[in-house]
């Protein structure tokens, strides 16, 4: 890296990776922060299986490939009074890796209390994901 | 996706989670936060 490059991205102008250089990333995982060093350009490690969006709404539903949803992302319920009986709906787009795509997998969603236990399974259905004929190989999938 | 909640009865007020798990394996969860109040009646906020 040449002494300009280096002291446009110390000053934060710009910044750019080149072949053949190396980066850091820091992340948190299952609440544990983790570092990966010295990776190459490229797609970052992932699993097969990534969440892309997870709300919680009033309503919503999914039309083809697109999820409609009314009074999204809320995080404060409000009850008249405990216990109580209340449905709402789970706005969920899973990223399928293109590997994954042609093979069962179980999703489970529950709802859990301030302890931790379930005190809901609402939907335990078993996804099989099938790759579409007009994706090109390698692309992940959104279901 | 769209998952239908059905009718869960909330017993307690606190910090719940909407948790996904696919093959065994956490992906994620949402997190949500029920209080008791009145008038207003059920609603996300």
């Amino acid at each position: 890296m040449t002494t300009s490059r280096w002291l446009a991205m110390y000053l934060g102008l710009f910044g750019t990776y080149r072949k053949d250089e190396t980066f850091d990333i820091q992340f948190s995982r299952d609440g544990k922060v983790e570092l990966r060093s010295d990776l190459a350009r490229g797609p970052l490690p992932r699993g097969a299986m990534n969440i892309g969006f997870l709300l919680l709404a009033d309503h919503s539903e999914a039309v083809t490939a697109s999820s409609t949803s009314t009074a999204a992302a809320g995080n404060v319920l409000r009850l008249p009074e405990l216990p109580h009986e209340w449905s709402f709906h789970i706005g969920l787009g899973i990223d399928v890796a293109w590997h994954e795509t042609n093979d069962p997998h179980e999703l489970i969603v529950t709802i859990q209390d301030p302890d931790g236990i379930d005190s809901a399974r609402p939907h335990r259905p078993a996804s099989r994901p099938a790759a579409r004929p007009a994706m090109p190989a390698g692309q992940e999938q959104r279901l | 996706m769209s998952i239908g909640a059905t009718a869960p009865n909330f017993g307690v007020a606190g910090p719940h989670a909407a948790v996904v798990q696919i093959d065994g394996e956490e992906l994620g969860r949402a997190r949500f936060y029920i209080t008791e109040a009145e008038p207003e009646g059920a609603e996300l906020a």
